[in-house]
């Protein structure tokens, strides 16, 4: 079995070089599945939200993509890509996934809120885009249950609970004891050659409900888990 | 049953939890940090990595 993670994430990066995108976004997982079909393993593959395009709170698996960015249209080409080589394919799509690890190289949102906010920098965060982030604890369990799992295609995997970004970074705030009043709310602005990202992301997960039981954490019990493990 | 998965991203914060997950359902990982292409012998017996990264 193969679980691919793997990725350029960063919206900027994936635009600055779209053929080496390509190749890790796009060509690494095509090889996986190929080596997957060729030895009768399964592959477990990790998309994203942003094959959307930012409108809706409720997507489905089946919902027509609409990609903002080139990040969002790699990762979309990788799901096809991967579909059509390996059967025996889970594609997994969350969002704004989130956790803790102490030897992580690039801290995720709320590690990043913490650290800032740590030190008493200000920190300005929008306030207009909405997402219902993805703790990673509940997402690796996923990846257990899918194992032996018969399921085949894509699962839409993300938390309970839909905030915008201000909303989450005060909450992260709130759950380490930090000063909610060094965060500025500020409205989303896109510069001259910058790829979009959604304003508006959620999934419907009652695929993933009815196939794997999926019953997220509330965000608020899993920024207390990651608060617990989080050492600075 | 343990079976065994390569990881790809291991470095990464999907990567670390999905690692740490299946390692402690007694999986035998490998992650792939420099490893493309993936070893010939991954489907075979003598596959034993338990873990590397």
């Amino acid at each position: 079995m193969i679980v691919h993670t793997a990725a350029v994430t960063s919206i900027a990066e994936a635009s600055l070089d779209t053929e080496y995108t390509r190749r890790v976004n796009v060509e690494a997982p095509r090889e996986n599945a190929m080596w997957c079909a060729a030895n009768n393993a399964r592959l477990v593959h990790f998309s994203t939200d942003f094959i959307f395009d930012g409108t809706r709170r409720d997507w489905k698996e089946t919902d027509q993509s609409g990609p903002l960015s080139d990040y969002g249209r790699s990762k979309l080409e990788s799901e096809k890509a991967v579909l059509s080589t390996s059967e025996n394919t889970v594609v997994i799509r969350p969002i704004l996934v989130y956790g803790y690890h102490a030897d992580l190289v690039r801290p995720n949102f709320p590690i990043l809120v913490a650290e800032k906010l740590s030190r008493g920098d200000r920190m300005s965060i929008t306030s207009d885009q909405y997402r219902m982030p993805t703790y990673a604890g509940d997402l690796s369990r996923a990846v257990a249950s899918l194992i032996d799992h018969s399921f085949t295609g894509v699962l839409h995997l993300c938390g309970p609970d839909y905030l915008n970004i201000m909303e989450f970074a005060t909450l992260v705030a709130e759950r380490f004891d930090l000063d909610p009043e060094l965060l500025t709310a500020i409205e989303t602005v896109v510069r001259d050659g910058e790829d979009a990202r959604p304003m508006i992301s959620g999934f419907d997960t009652s695929l993933a409900a009815n196939t794997i039981d999926w019953d997220p954490q509330p965000i608020s019990a899993t920024l207390d888990s990651v608060r617990s493990i989080y050492r600075k | 049953m343990t079976k065994r998965v390569l990881i790809t991203g291991a470095s990464g914060l999907i990567g670390r939890y999905v690692t740490d997950e299946l390692a402690s359902d007694h999986h035998l990982i490998l992650s792939s940090r420099g490893r493309f292409p993936l070893p010939a012998d991954f489907s075979h017996s003598s596959f034993d990595i338990s873990r590397t990264d």
